[in-house]
């Protein structure tokens, strides 16, 4: 199947046009803030960002605009961070977001049905999210690739990758719909029905791709196991993450993203010796379990920082879930990474946004007083030097 | 934090709303800071009192919310505003007798039986669906508590306009009482029961007694609730009532029967009392002809003022009606949804005759969605074309509706000191396809289209012989030519034939010449795409690739639906497999009345990307799965057959699929594109583009902001009908498509769905002449039909309707449809009662 000349269709059409309220070309805006978060080293206080058509010309303490550059003073409190990024999220995807009639959708591209006029985007557009990573669901165990997209944008300039990251599920969710039908019902009833299935599929498919047997889409598979494109593997419980690790150094495959890593504060140390990263499920004040029945913590992205794991938030509301990480233990500045520059690396589009450093897109969010402050407002989202005030 | 999301989310939504949101009322805001007191002068419109003044061409003075002045030659005041509205049509403001708009979700449903209720507790100021309503031309609705309860409590009669409190929108409050009788019991012995503790409640009354609980019990509210649990807003409406009754305290509902220590006033008593001191009306709800004569019965035996409402089989009770002349609400004409129960069985005529039996008759929507009073004048026009006078019918929407509602003395009529809520239109105001010039409640303009251009539309008497002789001339003002424009012209049928078609043509002497006037003739019109009610045999959705199959091989052309297709003036139909595969499979040419219906059975190949076609029970389930299923297919891969079939008959089935989809991705066969959401169009372009093949994307609901994809990838739409639950939004599109110069074509499942989609589309600003194309020419060809189908040519077929006014006007009815100059079938048909 070819779904790559699809997608890039997809990309000259489809995409709807979305508000459009930014200054002519050419233009230069000089964004003069109490504290710029730059997140490639120390906070600049006070700070000055230049942004050029759509892109960040000059950031620094003081930065020499052009003459006819129009200057926006946000005053001594406020502070500027980049546009947050969110590496795990459904937000749009259309018509389904498993094929779940199929065990293996490694060509599954959210890309392909998104509704880029879908509340989501505006949601998570209005909460300081600039960059989305819209994946596939967790029904399939290879689900598919994901999509990375900018919140809101001009057709050919919101997507910025069609087919990122590779998904695969490390727990039960693919055996669900199965589990619950007691015997085949159908000519297309499908694998697997319990976990140890789940991990079967794995485990079999990767060994077709290593004897060069015949598999569905064997390059997505392919450059997802050899490190080509990230790969991301959902998995929530400490034993499904033990599981992953086993299979890993079964198969020699780059180290994956753990991605849900509710209970990943129980096994740190096998997690940071094999060097797996994590996409932390929301934060919730919730109840005391998690989805399957994990055991969460209120300070689990503690936990990993102390435990040095490389980890980012997920799942909308971004300045929220690291305002109540610091609030249970976790250093702002990690908080602030955790949001940023780091779900910017994981995804893999840290050339693009994450930092606000020179030649970066102009995505940026200003707040009113100190981020992590509960009552520091967000006073306008910047996306390619749009601004959307609030 | 939840807090500072919405305020931010908001504040972001105005921001993008003010940008890419449509605002529809584009003249509003200038219109109405303008007249806020001032005087205006409605001038050069024909204007339709509704009083003994009669219908002339005139002026209208309004003044401080109330109309000062109507005359033929009335001055206008020093420094008024004038607005010239010649050609144009001014109404009073319509109004739609029962209705749900203003009413919040669970107050549509909510009902009660002990008159507690007040329908204004459930009105929700900050609605918007009245926005849509309004621009049809309706300024008035009738509320009151569902009619799942025997005795609700008090409707009222709000306005259609903006306000800011419940208070803003009250015409008249308290204007009646619900009451149902044999809604909720179906047997005719549940009913005698019904009217009987209705008997005894008012005899009680009149007593001076407490009433027996009307619900049918005697105990208490708890049982009460359980009578009340049919219908939607199930577990509410009880609550609702308790409410109002102070009862529910602490204990909340549950609790009422028991804990209920508090004595209430009674409000049945309450209200009975007032019924039968004549001093608010019962409006009560009859359908069947025991409850009809019952209601008159009580009526007489009470003497209160009785307000008749449903009326769905009133039987012999009729003749009572018109020896009373009765007050009566009946609607709605044509059942746009599935109609419940006590309306399934009414009578084609039942609307003329109540017509005809009582001049007090106001015709209502009925609508179960707020947005569904929009449809009045497609319900008046249907009434019209179901041989209601037209006089009539505009009076059951004016004036005798606002009689019935007792509220005369301020809306429904167009006289000196009644409240300035009027209506104007491009057109007559019945004919749903005259778009609306402009509306005005207490004064105020509420809607104004500047573009509303008149466009006056005449329906005609038609007389033609019942069997057509083998050769003759048929001469008319008003043929639809190839352009979608009606000129004069005459054309000479014989043996089946068209022998010649021109502004004046010659003929032999000895041929009859038929002179139909005003009548409009039109091709046979063309249903783009149809299952004929044959849903069932199309249906299979075993395999995913169904494109060996041809839904040619099931049809069946004089099945009932398939005959009032013809009878309704669609001769073709784009005849098609169902939705449930993504690969649907061949649709055929159908014409009907024909002796081989079949025209050609592989016009186009059906592919669906809508959620139809998506089942948990095989590939694909998902939108993705299906853009990834059909890249394949089209790419030329063909996905294994899994049914159980020997290797031979396996193999055939697949070339079978093969050569289907290579005429479509090569061979040039259109494919039809079922896609609704906007992600469903973007693939289907996608997929268009990638091909490069012919396509026609089937009943898209979302296409804004798509336009210009959609005809670069050089695709057409087949529109389908709109429900009430629908948005103006939809017809808008299709305008919007006609501006962007993509053919639109039409489709359904019966004729008046159709040419309603059709109507409301240009009353929606569509041209009419792309419309009538795309009833015709344009509709044959998106889907693949031969070439010269539904075209009125020299030679050619004569296959052609002839109606009593424009296709696009509801009113109008097919006189005759002729098939091949009806060498193969006669049909006659008078009226339209789909």
């Amino acid at each position: 199947m070819n779904t790559t000349s699809v997608l890039r269709v997809c990309v000259a059409f489809g995409l709807l046009c979305v508000a459009c309220v930014a200054p002519a070309a050419a233009e230069s805006t000089l964004y003069k803030a109490g504290t710029v978060y730059t997140m490639t080293g120390e906070p600049l206080s006070p700070g000055q960002v230049l942004v050029t058509d759509g892109k960040i010309a000059a950031v620094g303490r003081t930065v020499n605009a052009p003459a006819d550059a129009t200057v926006v003073d946000l005053g001594e409190d406020s502070s500027l961070l980049p546009g947050f990024v969110d590496a795990y999220t459904q937000t749009g995807l259309a018509g389904g977001t498993d094929e779940f009639t199929a065990e293996l959708t490694p060509d599954f591209c959210p890309a392909l049905a998104i509704d880029w006029n879908d509340r989501g985007f505006e949601e998570s557009l209005a909460t300081g999210t600039t960059t989305l990573a819209i994946c596939p669901g967790t029904e399939n165990v290879i689900a598919g690739c994901s999509c990375l997209a900018k919140t809101t944008g001009e057709k050919d300039s919101r997507i910025l990758q069609n087919d990122a990251a590779l998904f695969i599920s490390v727990c039960s969710d693919p055996a669900r719909r199965n589990g619950a039908r007691s015997r085949p019902d159908g000519l297309y009833n499908r694998l697997p029905t319990n976990r140890m299935g789940v991990v079967w599929i794995l485990r079999s498919t990767f060994d077709k791709v290593r004897r060069g047997r015949e598999v569905t889409a064997r390059d997505e598979i392919e450059s997802g196991l050899s490190g080509q494109r990230p790969l991301m593997a959902v998995a929530r419980t400490s034993h499904d993450i033990t599981a992953l690790l086993t299979i890993g150094e079964e198969f020699d495959f780059a180290p994956p993203v753990i991605v849900g890593g509710q209970e990943t504060y129980k096994v740190t140390e096998q997690v940071a010796a094999a060097g797996l990263s994590v996409i932390l499920g929301p934060m919730t004040t919730g109840s005391s379990n998690g989805p399957e029945r994990t055991e969460l913590a209120y300070n689990q992205a503690g936990l990993l920082s102390e435990a040095g794991i490389t980890f980012a938030f997920s799942g909308g509301n971004l300045l929220e879930q690291a305002r109540f990480a610091c609030r249970f233990g976790l250093e702002p500045n990690e908080a602030l990474q955790a949001i940023t520059k780091t779900p910017a690396e994981l995804i893999g589009v840290s050339d693009r946004v994450g930092t606000i450093a020179p030649g970066m897109d102009a995505d940026l969010v200003a707040v009113d007083g100190d981020p992590m402050e509960f009552t520091s407002g967000i006073r306008f989202v910047m996306v390619n030097g749009q601004v959307f005030e609030q | 934090m939840r807090a500072l999301r919405l305020a931010t989310t908001r504040g972001l939504c105005a921001i993008l709303a003010s940008l890419f949101v449509i605002v529809p009322l584009c003249g509003l805001a200038s219109a109405a800071d303008t007249n806020a007191a001032a005087t205006i002068v409605l001038q050069g419109a024909t204007i339709h009192t509704m009083t003994e003044q009669g219908t002339f061409v005139g002026s209208v003075v309004v003044e401080n919310g109330k109309i000062k002045s109507v005359g033929e030659n009335v001055q206008a005041p020093e420094g008024a505003t004038v607005i010239d509205l010649t050609g144009h049509t001014l109404t009073p403001g319509l109004i739609d007798s029962r209705s749900v708009l203003w009413l919040t979700a669970a107050a549509r449903g909510e009902a009660g039986s002990r008159g507690a209720l007040n329908i204004l507790d459930g009105v929700n100021p900050f609605l918007e669906d009245w926005h849509e309503v309004s621009r049809q031309g309706v300024t008035s609705v009738y509320v009151q508590p569902s009619n799942t309860g025997v005795f609700g409590g008090r409707g009222a009669v709000l306005r259609v306009g903006p306000g800011s409190s419940v208070k803003d929108l009250v015409v008249a409050n308290d204007v009646a009482v619900q009451a149902a009788m044999g809604i909720t019991g179906d047997t005719v012995r549940d009913r005698a029961a019904q009217i009987q503790r209705f008997r005894r409640a008012f005899q009680a009354v009149k007593d001076g007694e407490d009433p027996p609980n009307l619900a049918g019990n005697n105990n208490n509210n708890n049982n009460n609730q359980q009578q009340n649990t049919q219908g939607f807003g199930r577990g509410r409406r009880g609550g609702a009532e308790d409410l109002q009754q102070g009862r529910r305290g602490r204990f909340g509902r549950g609790g009422g029967g028991r804990g209920a220590a508090v004595t209430q006033p009674n409000k049945t008593k309450e209200l009975i009392e007032l019924i039968l001191d004549r001093k608010i009306p019962l409006r009560l709800e009859a359908h069947q002809e025991d409850v009809v004569q019952a209601a008159f019965e009580l009526a007489d035996e009470f003497e209160f003022d009785l307000i008749v409402d449903g009326l769905s089989s009133p039987g012999e009770a009729l003749s009572e009606v018109a020896a009373r002349q009765a007050r009566v609400v009946v609607g709605p004409a044509w059942e746009t949804g599935a109609a419940p129960s006590y309306r399934q069985d009414r009578d084609d005529q039942l609307l003329s005759n109540i017509a005809e039996s009582t001049n007090r008759w106001a015709l209502a929507t009925y609508s179960p969605e707020a947005r569904g009073s929009r449809m009045l004048r497609v319900q008046a026009a249907a009434a019209i074309a179901s041989g209601v006078e037209a006089e009539s019918a505009l009076r059951a929407v004016t004036v005798e509706a606002a009689r019935i509602l007792g509220v005369a003395d301020q809306v429904g009529s167009i006289a000196p000191g009644m409240q300035a809520d009027l209506a104007i239109f491009a057109g007559d105001p019945l004919d749903p396809a005259a778009s609306t010039r402009m509306v005005m409640t207490r004064g105020e303009v509420v809607y104004e289209n500047a573009d509303a251009s008149p466009n006056n539309t005449g329906v005609a008497a038609v007389e033609l012989p019942e069997v057509m002789p083998l050769a003759y001339v048929i001469r008319t003002q008003r043929m639809l030519n190839a352009n979608g424009e009606m000129q004069p012209a005459e054309m000479f049928v014989q043996n089946g034939l068209i022998s010649a078609i021109g502004r004046t043509i010659s003929a032999p002497e000895d041929v009859p010449v038929f002179d139909v006037g005003d009548a409009v003739i039109t091709p046979g019109l063309v249903n783009a795409h149809s299952y004929l009610g044959q849903q069932s045999m199309l249906n299979d959705d075993t395999e995913a690739d169904s494109s060996q199959l041809r839904a040619a091989d099931v049809i069946e052309a004089s099945s009932p639906v398939a005959k009032k297709m013809l009878e309704g003036g669609f001769v073709n139909v784009g005849f098609a497999p169902t939705s449930v595969n993504p690969s649907a499979g061949v649709m055929a040419h159908v014409r009907l009345g024909a002796k081989k219906p079949v025209v050609a059975n592989d016009i186009a190949g059906k592919f669906v990307l809508s959620s139809d076609a998506r089942s948990n029970d095989r590939l694909p389930s998902s939108l993705v799965g299906q853009v990834i299923f059909l890249d394949s297919l089209f790419g030329g891969s063909t996905p294994v057959t899994r049914l159980y079939v020997p290797d031979p008959v396996a193999r055939a089935i697949e070339r079978e699929r093969r050569s289907n989809v290579d005429a479509v991705v090569t061979g040039g066969r259109p494919a039809v594109l079922a896609a609704e959401t906007a992600p469903e169009v973007q693939a289907a372009i996608t997929l268009t583009s990638k091909y490069d093949f012919t396509s026609v994307l089937l009943g898209p609901e979302r296409i804004q902001g798509l336009t210009s994809d959609i005809s670069g990838a050089g695709m057409s739409i087949i529109a389908r009908p709109f429900d009430d639950n629908d948005y103006d939004l939809y017809c808008e599109q299709l305008a919007e498509a006609a501006q962007a110069r993509i053919p639109v074509a039409f489709s359904g499942e019966t004729p008046r769905a159709i040419r309603m989609t059709a109507a409301m589309a240009v009353n929606a600003g569509m041209p009419s002449e792309v419309a009538l194309r795309g009833l015709t020419a344009v509709g044959a060809d998106v889907v693949g039909m031969p070439a010269g189908t539904a075209r009125l040519n020299e030679g050619s077929v004569a296959d052609f309707v002839v109606w009593t006014g424009s296709p696009l006007d509801l009113r109008a009815v097919p006189a005759r449809v002729v098939v091949q100059s009806e060498l193969e079938t006669v049909r006659t048909s008078g009226r339209i009662t789909d």
